[in-house]
């Protein structure tokens, strides 16, 4: 019987500290803008997958707020590209580059898709390393920002964003978000509200 | 008795984090002399280690910076500790003996000369923890004399990774794979090593962002490439394990300020 009780409390200990943490907001990032001295708010990062696999764009989604705007971000790191020769310097400025207005395409849990927009121009960091067999590889990492209007937020905050589809002019990189993730995202957006 | 040397243990520690918070945020220089001859003052904070995590296998550059105030002049100065691999050009064979041909010694000297070139107008950005950056532009032109190991040597200025492999992580190497030395896995490529300090300039407006900002990574551009140093935690979620990384810029900022007499804290 005790152990049943001791069991008992310590279920609903864990689900009550569950609730807890689960309401509460935690950011990566609180701090100002040291040019403009608007708050600026990043929740955590979250992952579309648990690890980095070669050959697939690993993604992470955070909330963003600043002043009174709010905005999705992107972290974007691309498949690692295999080159026979060392990259110049052109092919490291070219390797991932997001246009002004690139389209993000977010799919929702009820299969209606909506798009945000890139905030401005941006390079990735595109970094390289020697390989052991004479080769070269490329990884490109780069955050993009897409504004949030009042629908977009209403919008993602109703439906689990699920499926994010970024366009680009060179190709198109898809990253799937599963059940646990998607719902992550939900509540870092409320949490920037 | 007990609750006496509970107190008293409590105040042992706290007292001994305050001293170590207050030995670390004390100001040291490594130059702080007037020019005789000019009447330049030049004061200069000791070098500060940036820890580099890079996205690859292994770290390709490391480096320092310091905080320079020469006469009317602020630089933020970087000491770069790189290595490159260049490719073996296919007309040369790598145990050819490079004195009888002319094009095998002019590669070699391109690698001595011309590897690693940093022309003037190149940036350095600086990543703050408000998620934007800033931009110090390097005014002068900086040819670098390098160094190179030919394929399949070992790179003699590799001192960090040496460091790691005899150390904590060499013994795990031996550990783990069970072997007496932890074998260096060597390049098919030429390793052009480089060792170089570059300053940059600081103006009014940078200047005031840095006094404030936490800086948390720097990318430094070079003609042919970027250099990373610094966390990547800003923005790599898998290394983000401590996000109060920052480069102590700023301290080192409000040091030459305080000691030529221009405030700061």
């Amino acid at each position: 019987m005790k152990i049943i009780i001791t069991l008992l409390v310590l279920i609903a200990a864990s689900i009550g500290s569950a609730d807890a943490w689960a309401a509460k907001c935690k950011y990566k990032w609180e701090t100002t803008n040291y040019r403009t001295g608007e708050k600026v708010l990043w929740t955590r990062w979250i992952m579309n997958r648990a690890f980095y696999t070669q050959g697939k764009p690993y993604g992470l989604v955070a909330g963003v707020s600043e002043g009174d705007k709010k905005y999705l971000s992107l972290q974007l790191r691309s498949p690692e590209v295999r080159l026979n020769h060392r990259p110049s310097k052109a092919e490291i400025d070219a390797a991932m580059v997001i246009p002004e207005g690139a389209k993000l395409s977010v799919l929702l849990g009820d299969g209606t898709i909506y798009d945000l927009f890139a905030e401005r121009h941006i390079v990735g960091d595109t970094s390289f390393e020697a390989r052991a067999d004479g080769n070269y590889s490329l990884v490109s990492l780069v955050i993009i920002r897409f504004e949030l209007d009042a629908a977009a937020l209403a919008a993602l905050n109703g439906q689990k964003a699920t499926d994010l589809r970024l366009h680009t002019p060179g190709r198109n990189y898809d990253i799937s978000f599963g059940k646990k993730p998607s719902d992550k995202i939900q509540k870092s957006l409320a949490c920037i509200l | 008795m007990k609750n006496l040397s509970c107190l008293l243990l409590a105040g042992t520690v706290l007292f001994g984090s305050e001293y170590a918070v207050a030995a670390k945020s004390k100001c040291d220089f490594s130059q702080n002399s007037t020019d005789a001859s000019t009447g330049v003052r030049t004061v200069q904070t000791d070098w500060d280690p940036l820890v580099t995590i890079t996205m690859g296998s292994e770290s390709e550059a490391y480096g320092s910076f310091s905080v320079i105030s020469r006469g009317d002049q602020k630089l933020l100065a970087v000491r770069l500790d790189a290595m490159d691999y260049v490719p073996m050009p296919a007309e040369f064979a790598v145990h050819e003996d490079p004195t009888w041909d002319p094009a095998h010694r002019d590669f070699l000297d391109s690698l001595l000369g011309d590897a690693v070139i940093f022309p003037e107008g190149l940036s350095l950005r600086l990543d703050l923890d408000d998620q934007t950056s800033l931009e110090l532009t390097k005014t002068d032109y900086q040819r670098v004399r390098t160094n190179y190991a030919r394929p399949g040597e070992s790179p003699k200025a590799r001192t960090g990774q040496q460091k790691i492999a005899k150390g904590v992580m060499g013994f795990l190497a031996k550990r783990a794979f069970g072997a007496d030395e932890v074998t260096e896995e060597l390049s098919p490529h030429y390793t052009v090593m480089t060792r170089v300090v570059l300053e940059y300039p600081i103006d009014s407006a940078s200047e005031k962002i840095l006094s404030r900002a936490s800086v948390t990574s720097m990318r430094i551009e070079s003609r042919d490439r970027y250099y990373t140093l610094g966390w990547r935690s800003t923005k790599d979620q898998v290394f983000s394990w401590n996000k109060k990384s920052y480069l102590k810029i700023r301290d080192a900022l409000q040091c030459v300020n305080k000691e030529i007499g221009q405030g700061g804290s």
